[in-house]
């Protein structure tokens, strides 16, 4: 405890052994994922703090994306230097989770606890791991998490010490 | 609590949802403890370590406002309870007692 959390590697490491040991976060790759992310994350909260104005009420916005896109573009125009390409748009649409996952996570996680925990994985899904590893591995990884978060899981993880510290 | 005191990823946890001050939920949590270790943390591995706390009474949690840039659900924010601090207490005071008078040289004063 003294000396903080003994560092074995990424905890995803222990997980998974293809994956390199060390994710140097100075690599290009990762840097342009926390770059995706953060354009993201911007985009969304420019929407949320109502700088977007002329987009219409906000369950609109979400129920149209169509009028988000354009309302963001009236909106970024004195930033952005050419219009949003399809590329551009592609960053900023949230990745969808697919079916299956979030159904494994609805059977693994009690239903009091199931609304926000879906959201959750969502963000991270989105702004994470799709940006970070692409969406087939990153639907890996959402099945991986929502199976360690498990009891029974949890419980061998840290009975054999797989997990490291985790 | 139970007869084993708090493990050390439970410390972590119990620090991060301390340090947020009642606003921190799943994401925050994971990005709290990876920001003070510098070291990535399994975000199923959080969840675990959540749910096992809240079991033992350790912390409690509530519902947010559905909020619309997550699909109108709402997040759960994470809050100490009174045997969770006293948990957090003794941990502290058993790592002190351990480090009193020892120098991680090894020598001993």
């Amino acid at each position: 405890m003294g000396g903080g959390i003994p560092y074995g590697g990424s905890s995803m490491t222990h997980q998974f052994p293809w994956v390199p040991c060390r994710i140097n976060r100075g690599h290009p790759f990762w840097v342009s994922a926390v770059q995706r992310k953060r354009a993201r994350v911007a985009a969304r909260n420019l929407y949320v703090h109502g700088h977007i104005s002329d987009a219409g009420p906000v369950d609109d916005v979400i129920e149209n994306w169509d009028r988000f896109v354009q309302a963001s573009q009236r909106a970024l125009a004195g930033d952005v230097v050419r219009p949003l390409t399809e590329a551009d748009l592609a960053v900023l649409r949230p990745a969808q989770v697919p079916v299956f996952c979030e159904w494994l996570l609805c059977l693994a996680v009690e239903p009091e606890f199931q609304d926000d925990r879906l959201a959750d994985y969502q963000e991270q899904f989105a702004d994470l791991w799709v940006p970070k590893f692409g969406p087939r591995f990153a639907a890996v990884m959402y099945v991986w998490h929502v199976l360690r978060q498990s009891r029974l899981i949890d419980w061998l993880i840290r009975a054999f010490g797989w997990g490291g510290s985790l | 609590m139970g007869r084993k005191g708090l493990g050390e990823f439970e410390t972590s946890v119990l620090l991060a949802i301390v340090s947020l001050q009642g606003r921190g939920y799943g994401v925050t949590i994971a990005d709290e403890i990876e920001r003070r270790t510098g070291k990535p943390v399994s975000f199923g591995a959080v969840y675990a370590t959540l749910d096992r706390l809240q079991k033992k009474g350790l912390i409690s949690s509530e519902l947010g406002e559905p909020t619309p840039e997550r699909g109108g659900k709402p997040k759960r924010f994470y809050r100490i309870e009174a045997p969770g601090e006293r948990a957090l207490r003794e941990a502290q005071t058993a790592v002190e007692r351990m480090w009193a008078g020892v120098s991680p040289t090894g020598a001993v004063a």
